[in-house]
């Protein structure tokens, strides 16, 4: 077997059993190196996707909100997205102008290097953390409840 | 505040980014107390300046690859809907802009806890930037100097 996909095979086993450790309810896909989770916050449910990338050698997270974005707010939530993500020490928001999609993603290399479960607790904390903070204030948004200009000013604070 | 393991852990990560900038030959300065590296690197066409950050509050090592100019006040929402296009087509990192002052940057990050770092890590970071960094700075360049159109940038990111 390949030497990447040995060891992406070894960090994919790595996190499934951190998953069974933290009692998560999980799907796995094998072949892709992927599990899925939901998680429910105080509002929005929450998805997760998290992946093994063999090539680039890195655990992948994914957290896609549970709605899009109305053609007509797609430069508010682009400001929004961008206004977030440099506030932002480590993750960020990703946007689909065309579909209107967002998406939470964060990466961990594990490149010739000795990753712990503390990184992979730590990644599921900090995407929780920060897609609780904004999927209601950005859905809100892209209703029309919420007007850029404050949510921009509120983001500078 | 960190405990004494975790500033060891961090020092250890500071010391293997430095160690691998000397094996690579970059002139570099490092600051030991804030835990900051800071370095130029010349792409195809525009040059570069970086700065490598351990952070011991959120045990992550980031790297920052400023854009050597800044967005326009009259251009930065344009650019706020192009680079989430970039964004969203990178396979890791992404671009940060901020919308007050117009400064741009690519960002990644990898977390240190519990975890031992290698030069092999330190160079895939600070490649990964270089090499994205140069790939898009020239377009950028020509959006915010008129030589290509909002459209025309948008439609190069999405090729």
């Amino acid at each position: 077997m390949d030497k990447q996909l040995k060891k992406a095979r070894e960090v994919f086993e790595y996190l499934c059993n951190m998953c069974d450790k933290m009692n998560l309810n999980y799907n796995k896909n094998e072949d892709n190196l992927a599990i899925e989770f939901i998680c429910t916050g105080d509002d929005l449910p929450m998805s997760f996707l998290v992946y093994v990338e063999q090539e680039r050698q890195y655990i992948g997270l994914l957290s896609r909100l549970p709605f899009s974005t109305p053609e007509d707010k797609v430069v508010e939530i682009a400001l929004a997205v961008t206004a977030i993500n440099y506030t932002m020490p480590d993750g960020h928001f990703d946007f689909d102008i065309d579909e209107g999609n967002i998406t939470f993603k964060m990466t961990s290399s594990y490149r010739e290097s000795l990753l712990s479960e503390e990184v992979f607790q730590y990644m599921m904390g900090w995407a929780l953390h920060i897609v609780e903070e904004y999927n209601d204030k950005l859905f809100m948004l892209g209703k029309g409840a919420i007007d850029i200009k404050d949510f921009l000013q509120e983001i500078s604070n | 505040m960190a405990t004494e393991k975790e500033m060891k852990l961090a020092k250890n990560t500071f010391d293997t980014l430095c160690q691998w900038l000397r094996d690579e030959g970059w002139k570099f300065e490092a600051d030991e107390e804030k835990l900051l590296v800071s370095f130029g690197a010349v792409g195809d066409d525009l040059s570069m300046n970086l700065a490598v950050k351990v952070n011991t509050d959120l045990m992550i090592v980031s790297v920052y690859n400023y854009l050597g100019f800044n967005i326009p006040e009259n251009k930065r929402a344009d650019m706020a809907i192009a680079i989430c296009a970039a964004n969203e087509r990178l396979h890791d990192g992404n671009f940060d802009l901020n919308l007050l002052s117009g400064s741009m940057l690519f960002r990644m990050t990898c977390s240190f806890r519990e975890s031992l770092l290698g030069k092999e890590l330190m160079k895939y970071l600070v490649m990964t930037s270089c090499v994205t960094m140069d790939n898009f700075n020239d377009k950028f360049y020509d959006f915010v100097n008129d030589k290509i159109s909002f459209k025309e940038l948008v439609a190069w990111i999405k090729e």
